[in-house]
């Protein structure tokens, strides 16, 4: 029951957005039909943290001393957990043509994306999973930590090629929401006496005024979107499509309410002092975290770049061999995502169906085993369902995460 | 696609519910308090003095008991209405024209005769009303009221007017620090006021007409006067009460013992005031509520009649007479009044002013800032010998364990190095808010006291550490606690006489170490 809430979320959930997940098919060679696309791209992944971790935070449940132990052991210097959900609908429209040229057809989209990252450094797992208790005498390194989450909407037009489908898109962003932190030089030292407690911590971070509601509309920006299909004869004279892809080059401007932090502070802490507390009459006034800590926070505007993606993929061709090689590579430029690579194979016994299989390493997660099955009905619908991480979507002591991916092509 | 945001919504908000919070335990480990505490920390300075070795004494000057001037001499408000006019039905009045009218006002004050008072503060109101047909000049002064000895004098420079609509002026005027000869314009009188009024034509060159019909009122009030030297007789009181006096800092000391070593002190009638008096204490009691013990201090002078002679001195320059009786272990039962842990005691006496009367013809004095005391003068050497003595406060709490981060289990721990000659068990008791004891948290350990040396008075500090463990219902009963009394227990080593030294010290850090349930 749980598996099955999760991939429902996963598939639909408003959790969701930029993603390139979704392996791609290179169909006609010329299109003069009108498409509708509609994907749903979702994965959560991490590459340290099991989904037997995972799932307490997802769903509930005790945390017990083993399952902290083991995720525990597992830790490294990098430790990472991020997700990216999209849900996307575009529209090609061979019969309206750009810059007067009849090859270029028009490309419209809308999509709602999430991203969310975090580095973890091993200490502080520590230090929120177990307390300082035991490390009484130690010093715990807080430094670079890393949370990130954006929420925005993309509203694009351009216009595509129609023999490769090759295109460009110019987007407004809509920002929702966002948060941003990250400590530098941060430690806390619990002296051996434990009679007093010493905490460092460097830092910086923005959010936007709220986190809610869904729609948020909180800043806006803009993005460029460049997708190019080279297409070139091997030696043996079989077609190949390399894509190249570069998304989200642009960024968001919040809004003047937005929240700026920063922290510089060394702060030694060793109890009340009760002459602080003798001979008053009254003790007024409220302990302030904030300036204990001595966190500065200021109301400004904020601008944050988008997440940038570099991809460059082989596809799979629907008009090629019946058995294809495939292998791509991406990167997201941001602090928590490490480079992707992914390496395997398209089958296509019949000319109605086709799957891929093949396994990656990167993003956000390590090593992972993806299934994609491809449907076609006439000439007029395309479907395809499938997972980058299918021993995710079975395991929950050796899955690192889920992910599940739909995509629906329909010809009017 | 607005299927697919509506859709999205919810699915959004099903993913925020889970089925049961995400939970785990975490141990802590952090400092509490710490402190280095003396006796200076506890008791303000004014009231410590050590000796040459460095032994402490608890010390005490001030008035037990004190009344001012207020309570001897009162100026009641009084007004001057006055109105003054020719005797004859026509007079022409020509430029330089002028008569005067004096008057003297009595001042009630019962059996007191004043002669002369100075103003601390007060006020008069001066209004006059004049109906003379030319312009006039008005002097209203009061020859016997001065300031650096020049007499108070108003003028008015009056308008011409008329019966029907008659000119006016008025004013107040501040007496703080005035002199006020109360004998009268002759001289020879008590308790008067002796005003002057000047009228006269204030015309340049014209000549105007008044009649008996047009006489000048004036109205002259003195308010809120308070005086802070006076001459005169006072008259002849007789005063007696008894009062309570409460030792607030006692009301904590709930049970036990104390024995004291010896005490010394000096109990001073003090009479600040140029006159006869004749007191007596007629009761000096000491009460426990806790216990219900009383004692009575038995000592020199006890319900004696005592005559107090007169302060010496002038109004700048006095010196109050003094009568000190001396109260000290060999002449009464000082110590077990002390050790009687009075929270309370009761003072009885009696006084009589001018029991004699009138012997000094009116020369009873009262000067600015003077009183007659009863004024305290003690040393208590803090040398005692302590078994079981229980101090007990109550204070209020507001504890709410928070929601997502929760105590379960835990330990307390005082780490202490304790340089007084004083062990003690602390115990403390949570209440609900009608009082109902819900738990009580008490460490099996006791503070150790330091060693100490009765031949050099020296302590050698203790150190230790005592340990307070909670379990899961002490913190559910810490949630409901509205109240925490806490009773500490001090016995002296070994129920030995001390002496504590001036550099006596305790040191301490509380430590916690909890485990602590997160939940999200």
């Amino acid at each position: 029951m749980k598996k099955s809430t999760i991939y429902f979320l996963l598939l639909f959930s408003g959790f969701v957005s930029k993603s390139q997940e979704h392996l791609q098919i290179f169909q006609d060679t010329v299109n003069e039909d009108n498409l509708l696309k509609i994907s749903s791209l979702n994965h959560y992944s991490s590459n340290r943290f099991n989904n037997a971790y995972l799932d307490k935070f997802l769903f509930g449940g005790n945390i017990d001393q083993q399952l902290k132990d083991n995720n525990f052991n597992r830790l490294k210097t990098v430790n990472v957990i991020g997700g990216e959900f999209e849900q996307r609908i575009d529209s090609y429209t061979p019969t309206i043509h750009p810059l007067k040229k009849e090859k270029y057809g028009l490309m419209l989209s809308f999509s709602d994306n999430h991203l969310l990252s975090a580095t973890i450094p091993k200490d502080l797992y520590t230090l929120a999973m177990y307390g300082n208790a035991d490390y009484v005498g130690d010093t715990l390194n807080l430094s670079y930590g890393h949370a990130q989450y954006q929420h925005y909407q993309k509203m694009s037009v351009g216009f595509y090629e129609k023999k490769t489908m090759s295109s460009i898109q110019l987007s407004y962003v809509a920002g929702s929401r966002a948060f941003d932190f990250y400590t530098t030089q941060s430690f806390l030292w619990t002296h051996a006496a434990n009679d007093s407690i010493e905490f460092q911590a460097q830092g910086q971070g923005f959010s936007t005024d709220s986190l809610a509601p869904y729609f948020a509309f909180q800043g806006s920006g803009f993005s460029l979107d460049i997708s190019y299909n080279f297409i070139f004869n091997s030696k043996k004279g079989d077609r190949q499509i390399v894509n190249f892809k570069l998304s989200n080059a642009g960024a968001i401007f919040w809004n003047k309410n937005s929240n700026k932090y920063s922290v510089d502070t060394n702060i030694k802490y060793g109890g009340f002092d009760i002459a602080d507390f003798i001979n008053q009459d009254s003790l007024t006034g409220k302990w302030n975290f904030e300036d204990t800590l001595g966190i500065v926070q200021a109301k400004t505007n904020y601008s944050e770049a988008l997440p940038v993606e570099l991809s460059i993929e082989k596809m799979a061709d629907a008009q090629g061999k019946k058995l294809q090689a495939i292998f791509g590579f991406k990167a997201i430029l941001t602090q928590d995502y490490r480079p992707y690579f992914y390496g395997g194979i398209h089958y296509r016994p019949v000319q109605y169906f086709s799957a891929s299989t093949y396994f990656s390493y990167g993003g956000f997660a390590g090593l992972r085993w993806g299934l994609y099955c491809n449907f076609s009905a006439g000439n007029k619908i395309r479907i395809s369902l499938g997972t980058a991480d299918m021993i995710g979507n079975i395991s929950k002591n050796y899955g690192f995460g889920r992910s599940v991916n739909l995509m629906a092509v329909f010809k009017l | 696609m607005k299927n697919l945001l509506v859709l999205s919504l919810v699915i959004f908000g099903f993913a925020s519910c889970k089925k049961e919070p995400t939970t785990w335990q975490t141990d802590w480990s952090a400092p509490v308090a710490h402190g280095h505490l003396t006796l200076t920390d506890v008791i303000p300075g004014e009231y410590l003095e050590s000796d040459g070795s460095g032994n402490i004494s608890l010390v005490y000057h001030g008035a037990v008991y004190s009344f001012t001037i207020d309570t001897l001499v009162d100026l009641p408000d009084t007004t001057i209405i006055k109105k003054s006019a020719v005797g004859v039905s026509s007079l022409n009045v020509a430029p330089g024209f002028v008569y005067t009218d004096t008057y003297d006002q009595e001042y009630l004050m019962d059996q007191i005769e004043l002669k002369k008072v100075r103003i601390k503060s007060g006020t008069v109101d001066v209004q006059v009303s004049c109906p003379w047909p030319g312009a006039s000049l008005i002097t209203c002064s009061f020859p016997k009221i001065t300031l650096n000895t020049i007499p108070f004098e108003r003028i008015y420079s009056m308008p011409a007017a008329s019966i029907s609509n008659p000119s006016t002026s008025s004013e107040t005027i501040d007496l703080a620090g005035y002199y006020m000869d109360l004998t009268g314009t002759s001289g020879n009188l008590i308790n008067y006021l002796s005003a002057e009024f000047e009228m006269g034509s204030n015309e340049a060159t014209n000549t105007f007409t008044i009649s008996n019909a047009d006489s000048i009122s004036y109205i002259i009030s003195f308010s809120n006067l308070k005086p802070d030297y006076a001459k005169g007789y006072f008259g002849q009181y007789h005063f007696e009460d008894t009062v309570g006096i409460s030792l607030g800092f006692m009301k904590n000391i709930t049970a036990g013992m104390i024995d004291i070593d010896s005490i010394s002190m000096m109990l001073t009638i003090k009479n600040g005031f140029n006159l006869i008096a004749q007191t007596k204490i007629t009761d000096l009691k000491g009460l426990n509520s806790k216990t219900s013990g009383i004692v009575d201090l038995n000592y020199p002078m006890d319900n004696t009649m005592m005559n107090i002679n007169p302060a010496t001195g002038n109004i700048w320059n006095h010196t109050p007479s003094e009568f000190p009786i001396t109260i000290n272990n060999n002449n009464s039962n000082i110590t077990s009044f002390i050790e009687n842990l009075n929270d309370s005691l009761l003072l009885g006496y009696e006084l009589d002013i001018n029991p004699f009367g009138n012997v000094t013809a009116g020369s009873d004095e009262v000067f600015p800032g003077s009183a007659f005391e009863l004024y305290l003068d003690a040393e208590f050497p803090l040398a005692f010998g302590a078994d079981d003595l229980t101090l007990v406060d109550t204070f209020e709490i507001n504890y709410d364990n928070p929601e997502n981060f929760y105590p379960e289990n835990g330990e307390f721990s005082l780490l202490y190095s304790n340089g007084f000659p004083i062990e003690a068990l602390a115990i403390f008791i949570v209440q609900d808010e009608n009082h109902i004891t819900l738990d009580t948290l008490q460490s099996s350990q006791i503070i150790n006291s330091g060693a100490y040396n009765s031949t050099t008075y020296l302590t050698t500090p203790a150190s230790g550490e005592i340990f307070i463990n909670l379990n899961s219902e002490n913190i559910a009963n810490l949630d409901l606690a509205k109240y925490v009394i806490m009773q500490i227990q001090f016995s002296t080593d070994q129920n030995a006489m001390i002496k504590i030294n001036t550099n006596a010290y305790f040191d301490f850090v509380l430590k916690s170490d909890l485990k602590m349930n997160v939940s999200l």
